[in-house]
């Protein structure tokens, strides 16, 4: 099975969720190859590989995250006394540092940081062993099973184990927000580049899709 | 620009997910790959950022030039 590849093989199987069962059965026997989903349910498989994804992606994103913070904050620190005129509603308004303009984008973020912990806490509960929704009638160990996929702690409902989808949702939220404060710097350098404020060292940084095709960028020196 | 298109990327996956927010188990990749733009995007910004050539001397001139205006306007928008 390995060396075909497991997707392949699953694949092939055309048995959705317990393909693998079907493929052992054939080759080892029902004694066997039919005990493999013993305790786990497709709810299970379902629920426990959505929270496994979901945990690493929310991983990724704060580790991106953090870089930004750090490049805000490393940037501010050299511009501290650098003055520019500030903008409102396009327009020249008044007199601040760029600093500040960093810090401002910095704040939102450390905010952000913590809608993703708050969602990666909610994510990393362990639904295994919740069945369909009814738990199982074998004595399965939850907490030992938790610990083995890295959880920090068991669903406390197994019907809300199987069937709650607020985890996902508040996942999606907060990288939702996040990519909308990080679109607050982009709109403000944006505004910036063309009036040479700042410029970026790579020619193709900065660009702007093409009226008349999506795929082709135009840089801004 | 890549920012920008991710962050409504994003609302509209937020959308698909509050009118079928139970039904994730054939949507999941499609879920998750938003995750993964979102590194892609934040990375690149971040790469932007730590590369960023600030002109303070422009940032300085810009702001003498607009300084003086400023007041000269102050007495008749106030006045």
């Amino acid at each position: 099975m390995e060396a075909t590849g497991w997707e392949q093989v699953r694949r092939g199987g055309g048995h959705g969720l317990f393909s693998g069962e079907a493929y052992l059965i054939e080759k080892l026997g029902e004694e066997i190859g039919g005990k493999i989903h013993l305790g786990r349910s497709s709810g299970d498989l379902n629920s426990v590989s959505a929270r496994i994804g979901l945990r690493e992606k929310l991983l990724n994103v704060m580790e991106a995250e953090l870089k930004c913070r750090d490049a805000y904050l490393k940037l501010a620190e050299r511009h501290l006394e650098t003055v520019l005129p500030t903008y409102t509603m396009m327009q020249q308004a008044q007199i601040g540092t760029f600093a500040h303009y960093l810090v401002a984008w910095t704040l939102p973020l450390e905010r952000d940081f913590e809608r993703l912990l708050g969602a990666y806490d909610r994510t990393n509960v362990s639904s295994a062993g919740a069945g369909i929704g009814t738990g199982s009638d074998f004595p399965l160990n939850r907490n030992r099973t938790a610990e083995l996929l890295g959880f920090d702690a068991v669903c406390q409902n197994v019907r809300d184990a199987n069937a709650g989808r607020d985890f996902v949702l508040e996942a999606l939220s907060a990288i939702t927000i996040l990519m909308v404060n990080v679109a607050w710097a982009t709109d403000t350098i944006f505004l910036f580049v063309p009036t040479s404020l700042v410029s970026s060292r790579s020619r193709t940084a900065i660009a702007v899709p093409a009226a008349s095709c999506r795929k082709r960028k135009i840089p801004i020196p | 620009m890549v920012v920008s298109e991710t962050a409504s990327q994003l609302s509209g996956a937020m959308s698909a997910m509050l009118t079928n927010a139970r039904s994730i188990s054939g949507s999941l990749k499609a879920v998750l790959q938003n995750f993964d733009a979102t590194v892609e995007a934040i990375n690149l910004w971040a790469g932007i950022i730590s590369t960023l050539q600030v002109n303070k001397e422009i940032m300085r001139q810009r702001t003498l030039d607009f300084g003086p205006w400023r007041r000269i306007l102050r007495g008749p928008l106030l006045g």
